[in-house]
């Protein structure tokens, strides 16, 4: 795959920042609010009546991550997201380890969301007389192969790579209006849940007499974090959105916390009106199969939290097949891949290569997915491997980017911060939110490890591969395997906040630059004149 | 550490609604499920769940009235 092409030439797509407030906040939420349609049945079911506190843990360690991509997403308004943070604040091989785990993530988005959509599409089957069970084959060792199920979810991820490849995406207005109905319907069930069907002695009962063994909880804990991955989408929002800066954080930490409660609630109600075993048997639609519990409601809610729930996770695949392309672009344009993937369909002017290559491996990943005894349970395995593995590039960069480029302006400092003056004049402030956080996801991404196992082996196994590929494409290239190519950040922030219309922080960042560059002694190229 | 602070309110939006909707609704419901939890046994999911719908409800109040004393101050500085 080597070639001369300059992809540093190549040109860069700029895309329009076009989205409000509100569009940033509700185009978070239908990222990430889409993930308790599928955590909560398999949570419940590994986690029992300890279900809440796995939600409560794993959250609090959410909350961290995305205040820390809040603080990056705001400071680094690009669409990159881990990629692009590990890439700046650590060099080019983590940039693409982490490029890595992302890709996996998108690419098992694509594979998870759309098996669990038509999950969701199968709530409506014994409406019209038919059984899932009864498509179910079993041969040789695969038990329970579900050819109905399996045939739905790759025709869907088809249907998707055809849309994506003809540039057809929806807008950021229907991204608005499905996450805001989502939000009122989660909101409804939770609140309603608790109003006329919640009995605190079920929970009570299943808290104290079902907990569940510490490995059973841990594998509970750690299968917690996939109700809460999508935090990418507020640096993808950050891109797409005017004054970033200002938005981002106001945003981002309403998205965090409603996505917090909403997880625990949704734990907590559930255990109060049904036994987690119920959950475990419909792991496939435990919300529609919660609300449709309620009484009174039970009727509409439960077939519209299924509708919507198919939707919204269907939005969630398309998410991934779009994500998939967009990092591979970028990872592209750095010089991290090969500019195969560069490759822009002469007929609808989209990363035809990209999407189709990535789409393919989500349909073998969801055929191989189908043939383990628990599809979404597999899937779901290698999806917290990622995530974490990604997570903890984020926190590292985080942290190392405080030292490296103390000057880039931050609107947004997550909490907790040391100051420490170092020899040549400059303050830095250790983030030790930022090392919590990273002990945090240290210790989720470890449990995964310990726990998961066909995570432990195919997650490894994906990022050994990709780098067995870098190492052949950069050597093949001329490129350094790890070091890094050299890059003018200073101009490309300078860039990122002008495209962003942060003036303001431009200027900061201007002057910080002239300022450390005057305590060196050396004329600053950022000064008038200089 | 936000140096962009909240824009003061120039008049009233659906979010102001929304907010002040959700601060009455899950004030109440907090207490409710912490109400009854304790009342069979004190169990973290109780305490963890009721707790946080009731500080959630309370912040979303809070900002309520914080926005809506910045746009009463806005308005009678605007009057003289």
């Amino acid at each position: 795959m080597s070639d001369n092409h300059n992809p540093a030439a190549a040109e860069r797509v700029e895309l329009r920042r076009d989205v409000t407030i509100w569009g940033s906040y509700t185009w978070g939420y239908a990222d990430v609010g889409a993930d308790i349609y599928v955590a909560l049945g398999l949570v419940i079911g590994a986690a029992q009546g300890g279900a809440p506190l796995a939600f409560a843990l794993a959250g609090l360690v959410y909350i961290m991550i995305g205040l820390a991509f809040t603080e990056l997403a705001s400071s680094y308004p690009v669409a990159g997201g881990g990629q692009y943070y590990s890439l700046r604040g650590l060099g080019d091989f983590a940039g693409f380890v982490a490029g890595v785990a992302l890709l996996l993530d998108y690419t098992i988005d694509i594979a998870l969301f759309a098996t669990a959509s038509t999950g969701y599409f199968n709530f409506f089957l014994p409406y019209f007389g038919i059984r899932l069970q009864d498509f179910a084959v079993s041969f040789g060792p695969i038990q329970n192969f579900n050819l109905l199920w399996v045939s739905e979810t790759v025709i869907m991820i088809v249907f998707l790579l055809w849309l994506n490849v003809r540039g057809i995406r929806e807008s950021s207005l229907v991204n608005e209006i499905i996450g805001l109905v989502d939000l009122i319907l989660e909101m409804s069930v939770v609140v309603f849940g608790f109003i006329l069907a919640w009995k605190p002695e079920l929970l009570v009962q299943q808290w104290r007499q079902e907990f569940p063994t510490l490995s059973q909880f841990m594998y509970g804990f750690s299968l917690s974090i996939i109700s809460f991955v999508g935090l990418e989408s507020i640096s993808q929002a950050a891109q797409e959105t005017r004054r970033p800066a200002t938005v981002i954080p106001r945003t981002s930490v309403a998205l965090i916390f409603t996505v917090f409660i909403l997880a625990v609630g949704f734990s907590t109600v559930g255990l109060g009106i049904l036994p987690w075993q119920e959950f475990r048997a419909h792991e496939s639609d435990p919300i529609a199969y919660l609300a449709s519990h309620i009484p009174y409601l039970g009727v509409l809610a439960g077939p519209f939290a299924a509708f919507l729930g198919a939707t919204i996770l269907f939005i969630s695949a398309n998410t991934g097949i779009m994500g998939d392309s967009r990092l591979i672009f970028s990872m592209s344009h750095f010089r991290l891949v090969s500019p195969w993937f560069h490759h822009v369909h002469s007929r609808y002017h989209t990363p035809s290569n990209a999407i189709i290559g990535f789409g393919w491996v989500g349909i073998a990943l969801t055929i191989i997915a189908f043939l383990t005894p628990r599809v979404l349970d597999t899937l779901a395995n290698l999806y917290a491997f990622g995530a974490t593995f990604g997570y903890i590039l984020v926190f590292t960069s985080l942290i190392r980017l405080r030292f490296s480029d103390p000057y880039t302006p931050r609107p947004y400092k997550v909490p907790l911060n040391i100051k420490w003056r170092r020899k040549d004049g400059s303050t830095v402030e250790i983030p030790v939110l930022g090392f919590l956080g990273l002990l945090g996801v240290g210790s989720i991404f470890a449990t995964v490890v310990i726990t998961h196992e066909i995570g432990r082996i195919a997650g490894p196994a994906w990022v050994l591969l990709c780098v067995i590929y870098y190492v052949i494409f950069r050597r093949r290239n001329g490129l350094p395997v790890l070091g890094s190519v050299p890059r003018d950040w200073e101009q490309e922030q300078m860039d990122v906040l002008t495209s962003a219309e942060e003036f303001e922080l431009l200027e900061q960042y201007k002057q910080a630059l002239i300022r450390r560059d005057r305590q060196r002694g050396i004329a600053s190229r950022w000064s008038e004149g200089g | 550490m936000r140096r962009h602070p909240m824009p003061r309110p120039e008049r009233f939006t659906a979010v102001d609604l929304l907010r002040i909707g959700l601060g009455v609704l899950m004030v109440p419901l907090g207490v409710i499920i912490l109400a009854r939890t304790l009342a069979i046994a004190v169990t973290v999911p109780g305490i963890l769940v009721g707790g946080a719908f009731l500080a959630f409800g309370l912040h979303q109040v809070w900002l309520a009235w914080s926005r809506y004393r910045l746009y009463r101050q806005d308005k009678e500085g605007g009057a003289k």
